[in-house]
């Protein structure tokens, strides 16, 4: 079996480690400063031009918070004059001005985390007193500059009972989308894990009860729409490294993105090769995207099997029993 | 006798300015970029080859052009209606524009000369 592409026409940014949020379900292990080694904005212009010219036609941002980026209008208004450009954000300090000069510089979608449908919920997870306000001030705005904008919540035992209240909320303040994300044993995410994770059950019964308001669309990742992305993962960390996927940031390095050009990265690294091809013991057929790949995502599988082809088991299909409100075994080695 | 500049001129169409595309061979699609507003679209067969051949050339011409690609790819596209169903989709897309064809022709020279 082949990998489907032979360079990818997407990719995605892992701008900076920084963030002025606290989250505990941060999969980065973000800190208000930079962390040594971050490329600074010249450098990320002068990559992703040669990106856009390697064939990259969407670069999806983010962190940590890319809002605190320096530089980052200059590399989204460079960026959008030959590519698609997302951005995911908390929304920090995103406010009107920011909103009308984001539009200006070009940004094509914005992606906001919402951590809960209410403050207390909200700003318990991001350890900031006036962070929900801060991300529904965000989303309205980048609506009534229209900016089309997803919420993005990440299922926990916090958010879970407050699904509907959040899809309501993302529909009132102007968003066309709500992206229920799953949560990955990541950074931070992994230390707090018991508190967090909810049992396989519990996750699909929370997406069922969702009855998305007029106008909002919902994207899901579970069954039975549990995909395996591998096939046209494309990622870059904030150091300048070829990971492929920003959720396998703590299992692989593909190489230096600033010293070799991504498409032979993408063409010539074995593992990311096998990756793509997608190999897998087992898959549920409703699940398998027929332009993709089957089995799921790769990033659970390795992280609760360690075994890249092993199954996914947020599929209820590949689950096999395991509690997933259990952290994974540790991986010592990439 | 009505003046030259007074007839009617062949309509031509031209991609909308900044439109890029980024063919992906290996799933018989094409993506196009339009940055304003900014949106990314995929493109089947069709409306990829159709895309192509909105370069300045008459809508005559295009239909010509396109008619013999299709016979001669034997593959979809030839159905009655799906010219003109593609080209008013692409228009919807903000893809292509109207032009005259003597200006669209100007705008391409220019376009090429860059």
């Amino acid at each position: 079996m082949n990998p489907v592409l032979h360079t990818p026409p997407k990719i995605t940014i892992g701008l900076t480690e920084a963030c002025p949020l606290r989250c505990r379900h941060c999969y980065a292990d973000c800190a208000r400063a930079p962390k040594p080694g971050e490329l600074d904005a010249e450098r990320w212009i002068d990559l992703l031009r040669d990106l856009s010219e390697q064939g990259v036609i969407q670069v999806y941002f983010e962190g940590g918070e890319p809002l605190i980026k320096p530089g980052l209008v200059d590399i989204l208004r460079a960026c959008s004059q030959t590519m698609m450009t997302k951005l995911r954000t908390h929304g920090w300090q995103l406010d009107d001005a920011l909103a009308a000069t984001l539009a200006d510089a070009g940004l094509g979608r914005a992606l906001v985390d919402l951590a809960g449908g209410n403050a207390a919920t909200h700003d318990a997870a991001t350890g900031v007193t006036g962070s929900f306000r801060q991300s529904c001030d965000a989303i309205a705005a980048l609506a009534r500059h229209h900016i089309p904008v997803d919420a993005l919540v990440i299922l926990t035992r916090q958010t879970a009972p407050e699904l509907q209240a959040i899809a309501d909320l993302a529909a009132a303040l102007g968003a066309d989308r709500l992206g229920i994300l799953r949560l990955y044993p990541l950074g931070r995410a992994r230390q707090a894990w018991s508190d967090l994770a909810l049992p396989l059950a519990e996750q699909m019964a929370a997406i069922a009860a969702i009855r998305p308001p007029a106008g909002l669309g919902i994207m899901q990742s579970w069954h039975p729409k549990d995909r395996n992305c591998c096939w046209q993962a494309a990622a870059i960390n904030a150091f300048g490294r070829a990971i492929g996927c920003m959720y396998l940031r703590e299992y692989v390095d593909f190489g230096d993105a600033t010293q070799t050009p991504y498409n032979e990265i993408f063409r010539t690294n074995a593992q990311y090769r096998a990756l793509r091809e997608g190999p897998v013991e087992a898959s549920c057929s409703d699940c398998s995207a027929p332009q993709g790949r089957p089995g799921g995502c790769r990033s659970t599988a390795y992280a609760w099997h360690g075994r890249w082809t092993a199954p996914d088991p947020f599929d209820v299909t590949l689950n096999h029993g395991i509690d997933l409100s259990l952290a994974p075994p540790a991986r010592l080695e990439p | 006798m009505a003046s030259i500049s007074a007839l009617p001129r062949p309509l031509a169409w031209n991609r909308e300015r900044g439109v890029r595309l980024r063919p992906v061979p290996e799933q018989a699609v094409c993506l196009a970029y339009r940055p304003q507003p900014p949106m990314l679209f995929g493109l089947n067969l069709t409306s990829w080859l159709l895309l192509t051949l909105c370069d300045g050339r008459s809508e005559a011409e295009i239909g010509r052009d396109y008619d013999a690609a299709v016979r001669e790819a034997g593959g979809p596209g030839s159905e009655p209606g799906a010219f003109e169903t593609a080209l008013h989709g692409l228009e919807e897309l903000r893809l292509i524009r109207r032009a005259p064809a003597a200006d669209a022709m100007d705008e391409t020279e220019e376009g090429r000369a860059k």
